[in-house]
């Protein structure tokens, strides 16, 4: 499982989020997070589980983290189905951490209710262990523990009374001893929820769901694999007791038609019937199969065992894993960290997404591709993802970051940080954003509460040393870009177009590459050649710039239009691009103006040229 | 953070006269635990009286601030961080009454105990409490700086403070919630998160002169529907529909209220880029228990936007901002638009046993002043109206240039003519969301002054002739905690006592469904009653474009 999640499904991408993980618990150290997060019900698994959750942001060690949860679930529910004395339904236990990976292999992630379900079952397990012997002291116990558990880690209560009642159950410990966990169930949550919390008895009981105290958003397929993974045990421990009940009533009735032995001179005795397994056994830790058949095949069986947990594991991943969410995870993440060399390679096979499309055209111009190729968008406006959903800020962020249009890349890491939590990726944009704009305090302000999160602490006392050798940061090198492209003049937006904000950043810094390079590709992409003619002027921005085939191509087809500036007739255009042209126009003349007819026959040789795509893309 | 009896303190000296014995021993104790258990944490030299002390003539560097303030005698410890290089500190604090509190620690975070400061505070109300605070170098030589000397004001401070912290939002928002601070201790309250309504929006939460009985909070909610959450007299009650800043009587006998479209705009520059115009805005009253808003008769102006109403506390005049309005042809509308609003203070009288309005008198106008006039705020003694004035529009909050003014009522009612003042209290960035003591002696109110973009609550002594005291920091047990505090607190209102409404009261009033809807003039002709959108919809009216 740890192999798996690590190299496989990489759960660092579950951490990272990518704008599609919009449920990731966020944590701080310190008394005033965790007195936050305490003071609600299930506060102390909240915390717990947002803590473990920061592992993630290693694969290896959030790897590691899961597969402890899921063992720790796994073996307290093997010890709970050994005390209800049904051995062969063992291979149960692997069945939550099957679950597990195929919750994980979707990038979800449920840190709350998983931690929940854990305490659930190590409570149970520590009562099984050592509850005390006396009826009264256990009475007291389990009031404690539910109250503490509910207190504590909200759906625990639920988890720990339903098993303790179902080991009751199956002890035959008596009707009380049953229905007293039960009743803790129903009633410490509405009893411990006002009295300590104030809640009113809606709220109190909503605390039971697993997914109560975060922010989730459940996705349809999500559903069943958590109504599974808290679902099971209690389901099949009560399978198993009451098969045990129901076998148990039907030995009995055979014992009272058992032929009885009358000896002359005594009074009738039933032949002695032998005591089900009780928990005896359990507690002891030994299983109930046969000690020599195990000892018999000891190794085959671990062999056995192993090739089949590992074959059910990679069954499940295979089936559960979602891909395409995983590329568009890795495609953002690669955005975020500027590996652009790798965007390529990570989006190879990708859906058709908008967010990955954008990233392969930011990573286009990065890699010096977007004046050579157009980008594969559905539309213009698609290259500054001109999309309204929420879900849309998360990569605007890092687009307009990019782009240097610093308040509106503070406007979409505002937006998203709304919606994703104050995730460290946020926060440390924000940070440096705010240190562009000579916001220092501010700055100062998230970057404290950055060294109060693992994993960054280090980064944000680096800046805020740099911060207090150098105030102003000039020598940064990333804060220096973005002063030196952001807008100086302000005026409230409006409705743009990508165009109209590209040039907006092109008139704060006529050498801001990137938008430049945008706004001629928007130009094309729209075939407006007029618009393209007229911001290839500021080419001249950029000394020593040769034109690009591409837009030698553009360029060519702009002069030969009716009304074009005679200017563009004096920009050089290479021989090749004539013959390109000629070729095209002859192939078309073959065809006898039939552009259907043309178009097929160029693809092959011209499918990647701009007049291939201005005579012959809708 | 060192607290005196934390084992990072590493020793605690209280040497006033007649100190408790018991008290010393125990620390005394603690101290020596720390000794013998704590690496590195040694005790303090304390400079002897041949020791050599360098002595400075500025002050130390504290943060927060606090120094040459007049502070409340009710206010919980000021704790703060010394800003100073050292490896041991050493605090003092004296007034001419009570006993010192003194305090050796190797931490710069310095917390108060909270018993003494509260003797010290009672001992010298009226008075004057001095801190001298010395710091020792690697090379165990003492530095002692100025003497900084606080003013112990002899009138309290309202105990609660009522105010709502979120995240620096945008257009969407997430986790919020109304929270009730003890100012006379560190005691948070959450009063209503909004995890317990489905994440939507609670906000402009309104106490009818201080009064926590008498209490709105407007709820944002597409779970539950817009909604105005009314308490009183410890019930709270729902009333589905949008409305925006209210105002209630000090009769308690009606409400006034403002039927608001804000839209947020992005600039495209500015260092906080937010700004809030309002499409619409004209004002209504209501009365407890009804759920009619009637349009106030003499008001009645689709040329003009009215935004803030704020009763005097005699009841006899209703003020508000007003400001033509431009969208009325949406046609001409600019990006230049929003920045041409420039809003009047106004007001129109009212008689309550009559049931009968005046006619609008103007109190500050646009073209005398060359402001705009936001969030008029008036003493509960009547004398004084603190208002923002910002360049144009009338959302403060997001304006850096927003500064805090003032008006004498009672001399410019008697002179016709009210003068208004910049007051002492402003910084150079954003100042907004002003709210008055009980006994008029104090105010609260959102600055940016520690950074552009969270606002943090500042309290202020306004003496009689309506002069503002150095503002400080509403203090917190972790002296750094605004530090990496990642939300603004806005709409700091101080209470007379907590708000007596549990928590889960106030949700399950939002939550109740078939709650009375109210009835705002224009909605119910256009058949949605409950979906507000502010004035009557005119034809060829459409919305202001933002992204």
């Amino acid at each position: 499982m740890w192999l798996c999640l690590w190299r496989w499904v990489d759960v660092s991408l579950i951490y990272h989020g990518g704008g599609e993980i919009v449920d990731f618990p966020v944590f701080f150290w310190g008394g005033s997070f965790f007195s936050d997060v305490v003071s609600h019900v299930g506060g102390a698994g909240r915390y717990l589980a947002a803590l473990l959750a920061q592992s993630l942001n290693a694969a290896w060690l959030g790897a590691g983290v899961l597969t402890a949860q899921a063992w720790l679930i796994g073996t307290a529910g093997a010890a709970v189905l050994r005390a209800l004395g049904c051995p062969g339904l063992m291979l149960v236990r692997f069945a939550p951490a099957l679950l597990l990976m195929a919750l994980y292999g979707r990038y979800a992630h449920f840190s709350e209710a998983v931690t929940a379900l854990g305490i659930g079952l190590l409570a149970a397990v520590v009562w099984l262990r050592f509850s005390p012997g006396l009826r009264w002291a256990r009475l007291v116990v389990l009031v404690v523990s539910a109250v503490a558990l509910y207190c504590g880690a909200g759906a625990a209560v639920v988890v720990f009374s339903l098993m303790t009642a179902l080991v009751a159950a199956g002890r035959g410990d008596g009707v009380l001893a049953v229905l007293f966990p039960l009743a803790l169930a129903g009633l410490v949550p509405g009893l411990a929820g006002w009295l300590l919390f104030g809640l009113g008895p809606g709220e109190a009981f909503s605390a039971l769901v697993p997914v109560s105290g975060e922010r989730v958003s459940l996705k349809p397929g999500w559903v069943p694999l958590l109504v599974g993974l808290f679902a099971l045990l209690p389901a099949v421990g009560s399978g198993a007791v009451l098969w045990r009940m129901l076998s148990r009533r039907t030995a009995s009735t055979a014992s009272t038609s058992a032929p009885v032995n009358v000896v002359p001179g005594t009074s009738p005795v039933a032949t002695p019937q032998p005591r089900p397994a009780r928990l005896t056994r359990a507690r002891t830790g030994h299983g109930a199969h046969a000690p020599s058949r195990r000892r018999a095949w000891p190794f085959w069986r671990w062999t056995l065992q192993t090739a089949g947990s590992v074959l059910a594991a990679v069954g499940v991943l295979f089936l559960a894993h979602d891909r395409q969410l995983q590329t568009v995870l890795t495609v953002d993440r690669c955005v975020y960290e500027g590996r652009w060399a790798d965007v390529p390679s990570a989006a190879t096979g990708h859906p058709p997404n908008l967010y990955v499309t954008a990233a392969l055209a930011q990573a286009a111009f990065h890699n010096g591709q977007l004046t050579r190729e157009l980008p594969a968008v559905r539309k213009p406006g698609d290259l500054l993802l001109h999309d309204q959903t929420r879900r849309a800020h998360w990569n605007k962020a890092w687009l307009y970051w990019d782009l240097g249009y610093v308040n509106q890349a503070l406007h979409h890491l505002a937006e998203a940080q709304e919606f994703c939590g104050p995730q460290p990726a946020l926060l440390r944009r924000l940070a440096v954003i705010h240190l562009a704009l000579t916001n220092l305090p501010t700055a100062r302000i998230y970057f404290n509460a950055l060294t109060r999160v693992p994993f960054h602490s280090a980064w944000a006392r680096a800046y805020l040393a740099r911060l207090d050798a150098d105030p102003g940061l000039s020598n940064d090198a990333e804060v220096a870009r973005l002063r030196r492209f952001m807008l100086r003049r302000d005026s409230v937006q409006l409705v743009w177009s990508p165009e109209e904000v590209l040039t907006l950043l092109l008139e704060a810094n006529p050498q801001n590459r990137m938008a430049f390079e945008y706004l001629i590709t928007c130009r094309l992409l729209a075939k407006d050649l007029k618009g393209f003619a007229r911001d290839l002027e500021r080419l001249d921005a950029f000394p020593g710039t040769a034109l690009p085939p591409l837009w030698e191509e553009a360029l060519l087809l702009a002069a030969n239009q009716p009304g074009a500036p005679p200017d563009l007739r004096q920009r050089s255009v290479s021989p090749a691009t004539h013959r390109r042209l000629a070729q095209v126009l002859q192939t078309i003349q073959a065809c006898g103006g039939n552009p259907e007819t043309a178009a097929r026959q160029l693809a092959p040789t011209h499918g990647q040229t701009y007049f291939y795509y201005y005579l012959f893309n809708p | 953070m060192a607290k005196p009896t934390s084992t990072t303190t590493c020793s605690i000296r209280d040497t006033a006269r007649g100190a408790n014995a018991a008290r010393r021993l125990a620390g005394l104790l603690v101290a020596c635990a720390t000794v013998a258990l704590g690496a590195g944490c040694r005790p303090a030299s304390v400079p002897a009286q041949n020791q050599p002390v360098v002595r400075l003539e500025r002050p130390p560097r504290l943060k927060p601030d606090y120094t040459d303030l007049v502070i409340p005698p009710n206010i919980a410890p000021l704790n703060f961080v010394i800003q100073e290089t050292g490896r041991v500190y050493r605090v003092s604090l004296q007034g001419e009454g009570g006993e010192p509190i003194e305090i050796t620690t190797r931490q710069a975070a310095v917390s108060l105990p909270l018993k003494p400061w509260r003797q010290l505070l009672a001992a010298n109300r009226s008075g004057a409490i001095r801190l001298q605070v010395r710091a020792q170098d690697r090379d165990r030589r003492w530095t002692q700086f100025a003497t900084i000397t606080n003013r112990v004001a002899a009138e309290a401070v309202d105990p609660v403070l009522i105010y709502r912290k979120i995240y620096a939002s945008h257009n969407t928002w997430s986790v919020m919630g109304l929270y009730q601070r003890d100012l006379e201790t560190f005691a948070e309250r959450p009063l209503l998160e909004n995890h317990r309504f489905g994440y939507q929006c609670c906000h402009c939460h309104t106490l009818r002169q201080n009064n926590p009985n008498a209490a709105t909070v407007i709820i944002r909610s597409r779970l539950h529907d817009n909604r105005l959450l009314v308490v009183s007299d410890g019930v709270a009650e729902s009333f589905r529909g949008t409305v925006g800043f209210n105002a209630w009587h000090p009769s308690g006998r009606l409400m006034a209220v403002a039927i608001s479209k804000p839209r947020l705009l992005l600039h495209t520059a500015r260092n906080d880029m937010r700004e809030i115009a309002e499409l619409s805005g004209w004002l209504g009253w209501l009365r407890p228990g009804d759920t009619d808003i009637h349009p106030i008769p003499t008001l009645v102006d689709t040329n003009r936007l009215l935004a803030f109403p704020v009763w005097s506390p005699d009841g006899r005049h209703l003020y508000y901002c007003s400001a033509p309005n431009p969208w009325t042809d949406m046609t001409r509308v600019t990006a230049e638009s929003p920045s041409t609003i420039k809003y009047d203070l106004m007001r129109v009288g009212y008689d309550v046993e009559t049931d009968q309005w005046g006619r609008p008198e103007p109190v500050l106008l646009v073209r005398a002043t060359g402001f705009s006039v936001a969030q008029p705020r008036i003493s509960p003694d009547g004398r004084w109206l603190f208002f923002c004035a910002v360049a144009h529009g009338c959302w403060p909050t997001y304006d850096p240039a927003s500064d805090i003014y003032g008006v004498d009522l009672h001399s410019g009612a008697a002179a016709g003519n009210f003068v208004w003042r910049k007051l002492e209290l402003n910084s150079d960035q954003c100042e907004s969301w002003l709210s008055w003591s009980a006994n008029s002696r104090w105010v609260v109110f959102s600055s940016k002054r520690s950074s552009p973009l969270f606002n943090r609550p500042y309290l202020a002594h306004v003496s009689a002739d309506g002069r503002c005291s150095k503002p400080f920091v509403v203090p917190r047990a972790d002296p750094a905690a605004y530090d990496f505090e990642l939300r603004t607190y806005t709409i700091p209102t101080l209470a007379t006592g907590p708000i007596p409404v549990p928590q889960r009261a106030l949700a399950a009033a939002i939550r109740q469904p078939n709650r009375p809807s109210l009835l705002i003039p224009g909605e119910q002709a256009a058949g949605k009653p409950t979906a507000a959108t502010g004035r009557p919809a005119k034809t060829g009216e459409r919305d202001w474009p933002t992204q």
